[in-house]
């Protein structure tokens, strides 16, 4: 008689605490789309919207703020986006704010990312419409690293071979060159070329190869971190390219000049061609090279990380520098 | 007299076996009428074509002047009300006490009754089966007699006017079943019911028929008579119950 | 080939029957859920032993389900260097799936056999011919009661399956690395919208009103004879189970249709 007593006061506890854990989760989750708190639309017009669905997430550098509510077709060339965004952030948000879709990580969902605007634009107002950018595509990227790798492996085989040659060659240029400091530099830094230009070779193949290994390859830490290291070398040697460059420039110009000695002593008309022609492919490529390790680092793979890694790494460049400079 | 329960060419058939061949039958107000028969003779069939608990193929069957068969659902729960059914085994609730037993039957047709009107009634109903002792005990606890006596009380709590009675005496040792027949014919005189009485055992049915002996056969009565007329019968097969 | 012919229209004869008996049955449950007189005290009892009695074998399977199906997805995961994709991916299979399905499926086997069983028995025991002459209405008492609390106490058992489960997953990673509830329970509703909870939750009304009704038909319908007490519970387990993965095929083309993916 005793335990039916109780029955009710179990089951009473037993539904209260089952409804409870409902409840909070409900709750969880609807502070997460932002649906208990206030929120404000705004419009923007894209080209494309990379596969964007209702109620992908919107972030204001970095910070979850809003989802999308609505996609629609307005013309063959115009879509439209609705965001709906939690009314916290909108005095942070400028009217010349652009936004972009990005993804969230590669195997991630597609996201819309609002840029910071200029501080005397003034914030939006509901409904207003703010201006949208395109992003690279992976594609772009890839197509942009295959240019430049190959470059670098044009640049990479004719430094060899010039060094090749100035250390094989007999004479008294070969003799002048080899005292100089620019010969060293010249073949250790076609050595670095190589090596590097291999490893980005490598993982831009790795990255071609595997379509569907796409994102395992660019999500995997060790891989990325291997391309930001090479990135690195790859920014540190071209600075020191532009220096060996200048150099090379200047030498050439005063061969060509035929100042003293060393004008007498160029009789190798095939060795100075070779030079010149170097240099020229040097200067462009490392252009080439900079601008393309601009973009890179400028893409979304660096997205990939959260904002903590990519601190972390922007830090650790940062230390790096100064060193470097020394 | 008042007939309660009237049957005309009553016939069911379960599948291709037909168990009750048209079988026609009168229950006048007051009186009891003993069934008896061997198994599988169509005896507990007809008891529940009177309350549907079997729907009959075709026939008809007065209850209290009502025909049972065209009444829908709420006309026949009522009805229900009015014709008590006792079960072999008693069919107490096994997850009820004594008690709740008998109070369910109130509660869930009688919700205006308060405690202690029901109270009063399980104790009277309780009293008239002579088992007050019981009321707090588990069906699990109780023997066969006490059960068939619990379950006579609760069939008794609503008051019916018709008694049916399957089997009373079923799996009871003779001294026990000579009480239960005994107490039908009690309840009967107290309560003044009409009532049936499906038997094969033929000492209840001696004691408890004040009317008539009916004896049935391959879903057919046989004959009828009073127990007297029955025991002396020469016909084989009916003295062959009488051995 | 006549006496085949003949057979299977037997056994679809026998199968339409039967689909046609379930379908009156639930009508006419349906009509005494809705129609008096109501019993709190029976529901009660009856949502005591559905919910209460079946927690402890819920909250330990969901514990089980969350950390073996976490430690199982992690190595895949990892090889793709996308371990933080784990409790978000956790969370939405246990509660768009593994929440109630395992729970249904448990509660098939648990409750539903028990009330075909006990019904069963109160049938051949002739308890429910017992109600039904005194016009108590058993349809009301015994099975309108049951199904009730099996309809609203499964989602809730439910629910607990589900916390039970995360945390199942939450202990498997952290057997791995570190990792903070908060930071872990952010990861997991991140990957979770509206669109899996609401479908899940109304499918589990649908479970547990099934799984009552099923236990209670086959009880209500058993034939003579304790060993029809064994049939009934048996195909009481077997028949809901096999409504319950039908309901969520259902289930999951109805969400599709809904929310459009």
């Amino acid at each position: 008689m005793k335990k039916n007593k109780n029955q009710p006061l179990k089951l009473g506890i037993f539904v209260t605490l089952g409804l409870f854990i409902f409840i909070v989760g409900i709750y969880y989750l609807g502070s997460k789309q932002d649906l208990f708190s206030s929120t404000f639309t705004v419009n923007s017009y894209f080209r494309d919207v990379k596969g964007l669905v209702q109620g992908n997430n919107v972030r204001y550098s970095g910070i979850n703020v809003g989802t999308v509510s609505k996609i629609d077709i307005v013309s063959d060339s115009t879509i439209l986006v609705k965001m709906s965004i939690n009314d916290k952030v909108r005095e942070f948000i400028r009217k010349d704010s652009k936004v972009e879709i990005g993804s969230d990580g590669l195997m991630g969902s597609k996201i819309v990312k609002i840029h910071p605007g200029s501080a005397n634009a003034g914030s939006i107002s509901d409904d207003d419409e703010l201006e949208s950018t395109n992003s690279l595509d992976i594609e772009e990227i890839l197509k942009e690293a295959k240019v430049v790798i190959d470059d670098g492996q044009i640049i990479t085989k004719n430094l060899v071979e010039m060094t090749d040659n100035l250390n094989n060659g007999d004479g008294d240029i070969a003799k002048l060159l080899n005292d100089d400091e620019i010969t060293t530099k010249l073949s250790q830094f076609g050595d670095e070329m190589i090596s590097v230009s291999q490893s980005i070779d490598g993982i831009t193949r790795k990255i071609n190869r595997g379509e569907g290994d796409l994102g395992k390859l660019v999500n995997d830490t060790t891989i990325t971190h291997e391309f930001h290291s090479a990135m690195d070398q790859f920014g540190n040697i071209m600075l020191r390219t532009d220096t060996i460059a200048n150099e090379l420039m200047i030498f050439s110009k005063s061969m060509n000049n035929g100042n003293g000695l060393v004008n007498r002593l160029v009789y190798d008309s095939t060795m100075a061609d070779n030079v010149d022609t170097t240099i020229y492919k040097v200067g462009k490529s490392v252009d080439n090279i900079v601008d393309a390790a601009e973009t890179i680092e400028k893409s979304w793979i660096f997205n990939l990380f959260s904002g903590n890694n990519k601190k972390e790494r922007q830090e650790e460049r940062n230390s790096r520098k100064p060193n470097n400079m020394k | 007299m008042e007939n309660v329960i009237e049957i005309k060419n009553l016939k069911k058939a379960f599948g291709e076996k037909d168990v009750l061949k048209d079988v026609s039958m009168v229950l006048p107000r007051g009186k009891n009428i003993a069934i008896l028969g061997e198994s599988g003779t169509g005896k507990s069939v007809l008891a529940k074509c009177i309350v549907r608990l079997i729907e009959a193929d075709s026939g008809e069957i007065c209850v209290l002047g009502k025909d049972i068969l065209g009444v829908e659902n709420e006309e026949l729960d009522e009805m229900r009300k009015k014709v008590g059914y006792l079960f072999q085994g008693g069919a107490l609730y096994d997850s009820m006490t004594v008690k709740e037993n008998l109070e369910f039957p109130i509660r869930r047709t009688q919700e205006s009754k308060n405690k202690k009107e029901v109270a009063e009634m399980v104790e009277e109903a309780l009293e008239s089966v002579g088992l007050k002792d019981a009321i707090n005990k588990m069906p699990a606890e109780l023997s066969g007699g006490m059960k068939k006596r619990i379950g006579l009380a609760r069939t008794l709590i609503l008051k019916p006017e018709i008694i049916l009675y399957d089997e009373p005496t079923t799996g009871l040792d003779p001294v026990t079943s000579g009480e239960i027949s005994e107490l039908i014919l009690r309840v009967q005189e107290k309560y003044n019911t009409s009532s049936i009485i499906i038997t094969h055992d033929i000492k209840c049915a001696r004691i408890t028929s004040s009317e008539k002996l009916k004896l049935m056969m391959g879903g057919k009565f046989y004959v009828e008579g009073t127990f007297k007329e029955l025991s002396e019968s020469d016909d084989k097969k009916v003295s062959s119950y009488f051995t | 080939m006549n006496m085949m012919l003949s057979k299977i229209t037997g056994s679809l004869n026998t199968f339409f029957i039967e689909v046609g008996n379930i379908l009156l049955f639930t009508v006419n449950v349906v009509k005494q859920l809705f129609s008096g007189p109501f019993e709190h005290k029976e529901l009660i009892k009856q949502g005591y032993q559905i919910g209460n009695k079946t927690l402890p074998l819920i909250a330990i399977t969901g514990f089980i389900m969350g950390l073996v199906l976490s430690l199982q997805s992690r190595p895949v995961l990892v090889d793709f260097g996308a371990q933080s994709l784990l409790p978000g991916m956790i969370a939405v299979s246990i509660i768009r799936e593994i929440g109630p399905v395992i729970t249904a499926l448990l509660c098939a086997g648990k409750i539903s056999s028990g009330i075909g069983a006990e019904l069963g028995a109160m049938k051949v025991t002739e308890q429910l011919d017992a109600m039904e002459v005194s016009g108590t209405k058993p349809l009301n008492f015994v099975v309108a009661s049951r199904v009730l609390a099996t309809t609203l106490l499964v989602p809730i058992l439910v629910f607990f399956a589900d916390a039970v489960g995360l945390l199942g997953s939450f202990v498997a990673v952290n057997m791995h690395e570190s990792m903070s509830v908060r930071l872990f329970m952010s990861q997991a509703f991140n990957s979770l919208s509206f669109s899996d909870v609401i479908p899940a939750t109304i499918k589990s009304v649908f479970f547990g009103f099934f799984i009552g009704l099923i236990g209670a038909y086959k009880g209500y319908h058993t034939d003579k004879g304790t060993e029809s007490v064994g049939i009934s519970a048996n195909s009481a387990v077997v028949t809901a189970s096999l409504v319950i993965f039908i309901i969520d095929l259902i289930a999951v083309q109805v969400s599709d249709i809904i929310y459009g993916f």
